[in-house]
């Protein structure tokens, strides 16, 4: 594996999909991610941010890790690191990282490749059908 | 004594007072929307809270909302003007939406059962949708 070009696998409800890490944007959280595979986390819906499903993965907590390539609405089919909470949040639509509090920031660090369409249905159903199990592995590794 | 209405979710029941002296015309057409059956879904705007569509013909003709509020505070019923949703809070929640916060009308409030309902909402976030009725408890 070469320094760029790292890709994950998702699994969701017997649907993969794969993303590209966005090293470049995202070093350190891009980095951060791959280190910390593989993770297995329940996916729940959001209940104040829209079209997304997240996981809160304890490797990736670090309420003093900068933000990078910062975003606070997220583009459907992209992951999204609110690393203060270990909050890793995937969108398959109209979706911002929110709180009770308000809009908050977000660093998106990898993007969902080519026909992810089953995949973010199969994340879309977790609201209506409760949550189901996540694992994201290194691709290849 | 306001108008009560029984409120059953999961094998769960509450019951919940109407808020006539804040929204008279809405809660009026909510009374008369009765018996209400359907999904209680899992908000994803507004926070700790589900929402369900009322349905019927009543609530359409309160187009306007009554002592409007944006924060749902837990064991409320709330429906947006028109009826088109309705939503139970059952911890931290503001009525949202994409573009940002909006204003609701309270109808209801739980006041008996509170406790163990409350609960039985809060797993919608873990089990997904559920089944809620509510029917006149007088």
């Amino acid at each position: 594996m070469t320094a760029m070009g790292k890709k994950i696998e998702l699994s969701l409800d017997g649907v993969t999909a794969v993303a590209t890490l966005h090293e470049s944007e995202a070093p350190k959280t891009a980095q951060k991610v791959w280190d910390a595979l593989p993770i297995e986390e329940t996916l729940r819906h959001v209940r104040w941010s829209g079209s997304a499903g997240y996981i809160l993965a304890h490797s990736l907590r670090d309420p003093e890790f900068p933000l990078e390539n910062r975003t606070s609405f997220y583009v459907p089919g992209t992951l999204n690191l609110r690393p203060e909470h270990g909050e890793v949040a995937i969108s398959y639509g109209p979706a911002q990282a929110r709180d009770p509090r308000g809009n908050a920031w977000a660093t998106h660090f990898a993007t969902l490749e080519g026909d992810a369409k089953a995949f973010l249905q199969a994340v879309a159903r977790v609201q209506h059908e409760g949550r189901k199990q996540l694992v994201i592995r290194r691709k290849g590794g | 004594m306001a108008r009560r209405v029984r409120v059953e979710v999961d094998g769960v029941s509450a019951v919940a007072e109407l808020c006539e002296d804040l929204s008279p015309k809405t809660s009026e057409a909510f009374w008369q929307t009765l018996p209400i059956e359907t999904t209680l879904a899992p908000a994803k705007w507004s926070g700790n809270a589900c929402y369900f569509l009322p349905g019927g013909e009543h609530l359409r003709t309160v187009p306007q909302n009554e002592s409007p509020v944006c924060s749902i505070y837990p064991g409320y019923i709330v429906t947006r003007p028109g009826g088109s949703e309705a939503l139970i809070a059952y911890g931290a929640s503001e009525y949202r939406w994409a573009v940002g916060t909006d204003y609701t009308t309270r109808v209801a409030k739980i006041v008996e059962g509170r406790a163990e309902l409350l609960k039985t909402l809060a797993k919608t976030h873990d089990e997904g949708d559920k089944r809620i009725k509510i029917t006149r408890a007088q």
